[in-house]
C-alpha cells in the first residue's frame, strides 16, 4: 500500500510537470503581461500554481483547467500588484505589455520595423484591449475560455478583440502614412 | 436598385478588405510571442510539485481502488435490493399493518421463521453515513447568460443508513448511491 501511495504521488508530480511543460509559457507571459517583470510574473505564477494545487484537492489534485489557471494567475497578479502599487506608493499601470529594458518581445523580430510599429500601436491600447489581445493571440485561448478568466461574456471578449483588431489597424495605417511622409 | 447592389458590394468588399487586414495583423501579432518561463523556472516548479505531492495526504482513488470500488458496487447493488425489502418490512412491521409472508420469509435467516420474533415494530438508526465514490470535474461553466461562472463538479456517493430492529436484534445496512453536482465560485 505505502508503495502504491508513492507512485500516486509521483504520478501526480509528473502530471503536473507535463502540464506545465505544455502550458507554462503561455501562463508566464500572462503573468508578465499583467506584471511588467519576468521576475513578478514567475513568482506569481509560482504562488498560482501552490493556490490551484489547493483548489484541485476535491479532484484529486489534478491539473487545473487551463482557464481556471489564467484565472487563478490574473487574480493573483492583480494582488500583487496592488500590493506593490502601496509600497510605491504610485500609480502604476497594471498592465505593462514590455520592458525595454528587460526584453519582453523576441529580440530578433525587435529588429523588424514593422514590429515595432506594430508594438507602439499596441502601447497605444487601453490595458482591456491589450489583455484580449494578449489572451487571444498569446495565450491561445477561445472567446469563451477568455470570458471566463475576465469574468465577462465570450460576446463582449470577442468584441473587445475586434475592436482592438480595428484599433491597431488604423492606427498602422496612420503610423505608415507617417513613414511614407 | 443599381445603386443600391452597388453599395452592397462595395459593403462586401470592405468587409473582406477588412476581414484580411485583421488576418494580416493576427499573423504579425503572432510573431510577436512574449517570452515564456525560463529553464530555471521550469526545474523550480518541477521541485515544487515535488514537494507538494509528497506533503499532500492523497485519497487513494488508484486503479485498484477504483476496481475494488466497482466491484463493491456490484455487490452493494445486489445488497440493496434485500436491504430495500427489508426496509419495507420493517416499515409494514413499525405501521403494524398485516406482516407480509413473502417479505418475512424472504427476511428470514437460515430457514428461521422470523415474523413470529418481530412482534415488536419498533426499529432505531443506529448511524447514517454519507461519502463520495467517485468524481469528475466539469471545468469552469457558465451558470447564467450574465457572465456568471463557476467550477463544477460532479460526484456519486452513496448514503448508508444502519438500522436495528429492537426485539430481534438485527441490524441491517440500507445503502442508497446518488449522483449530484457542485458548484464553487471561481473568484478567489
Amino acid at each position: 500500500m505505502r508503495m502504491a501511495f508513492k507512485t500516486r504521488k509521483t504520478k501526480l508530480a509528473d502530471e503536473w510537470r507535463e502540464w506545465m511543460s505544455e502550458e507554462g509559457h503561455r501562463l508566464v507571459a500572462y503573468a508578465r503581461h499583467r506584471t511588467g517583470s519576468q521576475d513578478e510574473a514567475e513568482d506569481v505564477v509560482q504562488d498560482a500554481l501552490i493556490r490551484l494545487w489547493g483548489y484541485q484537492e476535491e479532484r484529486g489534485h489534478c491539473p487545473p483547467d487551463i482557464a481556471l489557471a489564467f484565472s487563478v494567475i490574473r487574480y493573483v497578479a492583480m494582488d500583487a500588484g496592488r500590493k506593490k502599487g502601496r509600497r510605491q506608493k504610485g500609480d502604476q499601470k497594471i498592465i505593462q505589455l514590455h520592458d525595454p529594458e528587460e526584453h519582453w518581445l523576441d529580440l530578433t523580430v525587435e529588429q523588424d520595423e514593422d514590429a515595432l510599429q506594430l508594438r507602439k500601436a499596441i502601447d497605444g491600447l487601453s490595458d482591456k484591449l491589450k489583455e484580449v489581445i494578449m489572451l487571444k493571440i498569446w495565450s491561445g485561448l477561445t472567446f469563451a475560455q477568455i470570458g471566463e478568466v475576465l469574468k465577462i461574456s465570450q460576446n463582449t471578449a470577442a468584441s473587445r478583440y475586434r475592436y482592438a483588431l480595428e484599433l491597431l489597424q488604423l492606427d498602422l495605417q496612420e503610423l505608415k502614412e507617417e513613414r511614407n511622409g | 436598385m443599381d445603386k443600391i447592389l452597388e453599395q452592397e458590394i462595395g459593403e462586401k468588399l470592405d468587409q473582406e478588405r477588412l476581414g484580411n487586414e485583421f488576418a494580416r495583423i493576427e499573423a504579425r501579432l503572432s510573431s510577436l510571442m512574449p517570452r515564456g518561463m525560463s529553464d530555471g523556472f521550469e526545474n523550480e516548479m518541477g521541485s515544487l510539485f515535488c514537494d507538494l505531492a509528497e506533503e499532500t495526504n492523497l485519497v487513494e482513488t488508484t486503479e485498484r481502488d477504483r476496481s475494488h470500488w466497482q466491484g463493491f458496487a456490484k455487490v452493494a447493488c445486489l445488497t440493496i435490493a434485500g436491504a430495500a425489502a427489508l426496509t419495507i418490512g420493517l416499515q409494514v412491521l413499525k405501521e403494524g399493518g398485516s406482516q407480509s409472508p413473502s417479505i418475512m420469509a424472504s427476511l428470514s435467516p437460515e430457514g428461521t421463521n422470523i415474523s413470529n420474533q418481530w412482534g415488536s415494530p419498533a426499529v432505531d438508526v443506529l448511524e447514517k453515513k454519507m461519502w463520495i465514490s467517485d468524481g469528475e470535474a466539469l471545468g469552469v461553466v457558465a451558470l447564467d447568460d450574465d457572465g456568471h461562472i463557476a467550477q463544477g463538479w460532479s460526484y456519486q456517493g452513496v448514503e448508508e443508513e444502519r438500522v436495528l430492529h429492537r426485539s430481534s436484534g438485527y441490524e441491517v445496512i440500507v445503502q442508497r448511491p446518488f449522483e449530484s453536482e457542485y458548484y464553487a465560485s471561481t473568484s478567489l
